[in-house]
């Protein structure tokens, strides 16, 4: 299998810095080295949840990362909606700090995406014209249905779902993920995991290349594959070029990467 | 170097029902595409059920390309006479495995109808693969039990147990040795190396969950598990010719 992509500016849409509680961990050099050896000019980083459980200076860390690297590394914000006025004003600290977006992790943090303390969140996040990236496809918390209930509750907000919204190897979780898509045109699919070529295949026939980005939740998934997963996709190098990086640039209204 | 490559689960079917229309051309298609000199097929429909055609669908689809396809039965054995049914099909019709997909049959591996099924095919000395991952009837712990209550059935675990069982579907695959792991959709290439190095390359096979999962891809996730020559061959081919071959000598 040979994959030659010619001159497409390649952006991992979702990778992890630091090193998780759940025990996968990345430094900026180790990813520095990653993109070089796949040509991935550069990537969205996001904090892990760290072992002491405190997000701040996991913030700190991608703020760090972001200002050595600016023209390699754009960098997203995590909070716990949970801890209410205090996850609004570290998200309000990071913007400040540079960070252009949120990623929200239900699963690792413990809370519904369509509750009322993550719609807070999401607003403001919204209203700083921030995009959220939402780990998505996990029971009882983020499943697509559930995601798709909060693009409903924050019109104005961009959301994208990690996964296609589904972690669900039988593929019985596809038709809520394409009916989330159709319903809510404010909502994106990140491709790491989906293990259906031919799900992604159909998101772009019937609701165009737009609404798809590459992001390989690395290191917790394999760049080098998720990359593949997207090149063997049976689509025209034109859509490539947007899953692969342009469709990224517009939501994080990024020219610098 | 991989000299030969067999794909241990695809799918061959038209069903209304999931909306997925693969009739055999579509495997055969990508399958030229990989590489893959012969796939193991099945529907997406369980016999007996909604589609009580299923079972012809692959008897015809081998009948087409007896070279490159391999038939399994998918099963549900709470349907009326599934053991007689699955009998026939392995005895008369040419079938050389049973499939099962909890999800799809609302079974658990476990129940007494499974056994039934699961004894039989070890009679008949027929794999049985099995769907796993993270879904209420497919864990792999479930399986397990199934596992140690049918010690003469060997066991394929589609999978590896799905996104986040996989540690599990290693486990039991350690405790019980008439268990194999299938690499088809699971998204870790490392977990395939991990899966080598605690069960060994002898109990690891190479599947696709082609025509949705595209084979050339799965190929290369096996490949980026950076395996060794020998341990590539017997994945890729060995492991499931083996025990193809057993069902030729019942």
């Amino acid at each position: 299998m040979s994959y030659h992509v010619p001159s497409i500016n390649i952006i991992d849409g979702h990778v992890y810095l630091g090193h998780s509680i759940n025990d996968y961990a990345l430094k900026t050099e180790q990813l520095l080295a990653s993109l070089e050896e796949l040509k991935i000019n550069g990537a969205v980083v996001c904090p892990v949840q760290p072992k002491d459980y405190h997000l701040k200076p996991a913030n700190d860390l991608v703020v760090k990362a972001v200002s050595d690297f600016p023209k390699k590394l754009v960098g997203f914000c995590r909070v716990d909606p949970r801890q209410g006025e205090k996850a609004l004003t570290e998200l309000i600290r990071c913007r400040q700090l540079g960070l252009k977006g949120l990623l929200l992790h239900p699963w690792e943090e413990g809370y519904r995406i369509n509750s009322e303390k993550a719609v807070q969140v999401v607003s403001k996040a919204a209203e700083m014209n921030m995009p959220i990236l939402v780990e998505s496809g996990y029971p009882w918390v983020s499943h697509a249905l559930q995601v798709a209930d909060l693009c409903g509750l924050v019109p104005n907000a961009v959301i994208m779902m990690s996964h296609g919204g589904q972690i669900n190897i039988s593929g019985l979780a596809q038709a809520d993920a394409f009916a989330a898509l159709r319903s809510h045109s404010n909502l994106y699919i990140q491709t790491s995991g989906v293990y259906r070529q031919d799900f992604l295949e159909e998101v772009i026939i019937e609701l165009g290349s737009e609404r798809v980005i590459f992001g390989s939740t690395f290191p917790i998934m394999d760049q080098e594959y998720e990359l593949k997963r997207v090149l063997n996709l049976n689509i025209t190098y034109k859509e490539k070029t947007k899953l692969l990086g342009e469709n990224l640039l517009k939501l994080i209204n990024s020219e610098v990467i | 170097m991989i000299h030969m490559i067999i794909d241990s689960h695809t799918h061959v079917d038209e069903s209304d029902i999931f909306g997925w229309i693969d009739p055999p051309e579509t495997i055969i298609e990508l399958m030229d595409v990989a590489g893959i000199e012969c796939s193991v097929i099945m529907t997406y429909a369980d016999v007996p059920g909604l589609d009580m055609h299923a079972l012809k669908y692959i008897v015809n689809a081998v009948k087409k390309y007896p070279r490159r396809l391999i038939g399994y039965a998918r099963m549900n054995p709470n349907g009326k006479d599934a053991v007689g049914l699955f009998r026939e099909a392995i005895n008369d019709l040419g079938l050389k495995g049973l499939k099962f997909h909890p999800e799809s049959i609302t079974n658990h591996p476990y129940s007494d109808n499974s056994l039934k099924l699961i004894h039989e095919a070890a009679r008949l000395n027929t794999p049985v693969l099995f769907h796993s991952g993270d879904e209420s009837m497919s864990l792999p712990l479930q399986i397990g039990f199934a596992a140690k209550e049918c010690p003469d059935a060997t066991f394929l675990l589609a999978h590896m147990g799905g996104y986040a069982h996989v540690e599990d579907a290693i486990k039991v695959a350690e405790r019980y040795e008439n268990i194999y792991l299938d690499t088809s959709a699971m998204p870790y290439p490392a977990k395939i190396r991990e899966a080598v190095k605690r069960i060994g390359a002898d109990r690891v096979v190479f599947g696709s969950d082609g025509p949705g999962c595209n084979p050339s891809l799965e190929i290369e996730k096996v490949r980026l598990a950076k395996l060794s020559p020998l341990e590539e061959k017997k994945v890729f081919a060995e492991n499931i010719l083996q025990l193809l071959e057993r069902v030729d000598k019942k």
